[in-house]
């Protein structure tokens, strides 16, 4: 868990990173800069639960003015009856999972492609922002 | 300086963290793996991994071996292991240290709450007897990922348990009945 809040303190964008918070003690829970997003999202957040075993779950969030638009969606790796291992749980709701085979092998490797998710997720965001 | 209402003038997180990742120096990159090894991993996987060369993992994994937190279980290629007892009362000293006995008696009513909630919602006494099954097929993987959050909030109590025992000055006797080993499994 430190290494993975390792990973993510120093970088753009990480406004706080803690660990094991007192209201979610099983986490990791990192907070980004709202800023970079349209001026209706209020809180970005990434959370990464990791279990003994090495399966994890990673959710990102962002909670907007409007709690209709609020965006959620999770990677992750556990043994599952209705797919693979590795899946992933769309956007907006997590309400449907996909099969991926594209998870890195650990879980604090996983930092590079959520970075990457965000990024390109940043620009929908401003999309979806000015359908309204 | 950064234009932060601006689509494009952002600084990129991804390449900043490549930048960070580059900068890693062997032992680190080495260091990042070890608590990762919860299965036998011969020395070459975990060079490829770590991305250092076999020497340099070799060199440094001996060292975690020294300090008992790898197990070296072969030998001609070396395979190690993360030495689960190590990582055990690594777990607990932290919540020693990071907490005081007020504090660690208010985690374990939280999770003793949270306990209770699965056991209610999931109609069972212990994660291990709860069935997968009782909300039916479709929901069977939902299930199963509750009685693994179930299980990691009881392992977690037995941590703070076996913290607060140490802070009480009661001794360190086994915080609960199941080894990690069978814990390990009941979470697959």
């Amino acid at each position: 868990m430190r290494d993975i809040a390792d990973e993510w303190r120093d970088i753009n964008w990480v406004t706080g990173v803690s660990v094991r918070p007192q209201e979610k003690p099983n986490k990791v829970v990192i907070n980004l800069d709202a800023d970079y997003y349209p001026r209706e999202v209020r809180r970005v957040s990434v959370e990464f639960e990791v279990l003994a075993n090495g399966n994890f779950f990673v959710t990102y969030r962002e909670r907007w003015e409007r709690k209709a638009d609020d965006y959620r969606c999770r990677w992750d790796r556990h043994p599952n009856d209705h797919n693979d291992d590795d899946h992933f749980h769309e956007p907006p709701e997590c309400e449907t999972t996909v099969d991926r085979d594209d998870f890195p092998k650990y879980p604090f490797q996983m930092t590079e492609l959520m970075l990457r998710f965000v990024e390109q997720r940043r620009g929908t965001a401003f999309e979806d922002s000015n359908l309204d | 300086m950064v234009e932060k209402s601006h689509g494009e003038s952002v600084s990129s997180p991804v390449e900043d963290y490549r930048a960070k990742m580059e900068n890693r120096s062997a032992l680190e990159r080495v260091s990042m793996l070890v608590p990762n090894l919860t299965e036998e991993t011969p020395v070459a996987e975990i060079a490829d991994d770590a991305d250092v060369s076999k020497e340099t993992a070799r060199k440094y994994l001996h060292h975690f071996e020294n300090w008992n937190v790898l197990v070296r279980t072969g030998t001609n290629p070396d395979v190690f292991v993360r030495n689960e007892s190590y990582f055990d009362w690594l777990r607990i000293d932290s919540l020693r240290q990071e907490q005081s006995v007020d504090e660690l008696q208010e985690t374990l009513s939280e999770l003793a709450a949270e306990d209770e909630r699965f056991a209610e919602e999931l109609g069972a006494d212990s994660p291990a007897s709860a069935s997968m099954l009782e909300e039916g097929y479709e929901n069977a993987g939902e299930s199963a990922e509750k009685v693994r959050r179930w299980q990691s909030v009881r392992d977690r109590m037995d941590d703070v348990v076996a913290a607060l025992r140490d802070k009480l000055d009661l001794g360190s006797s086994a915080p609960g009945s199941e080894t990690s080993e069978e814990r390990l499994r009941i979470s697959e």
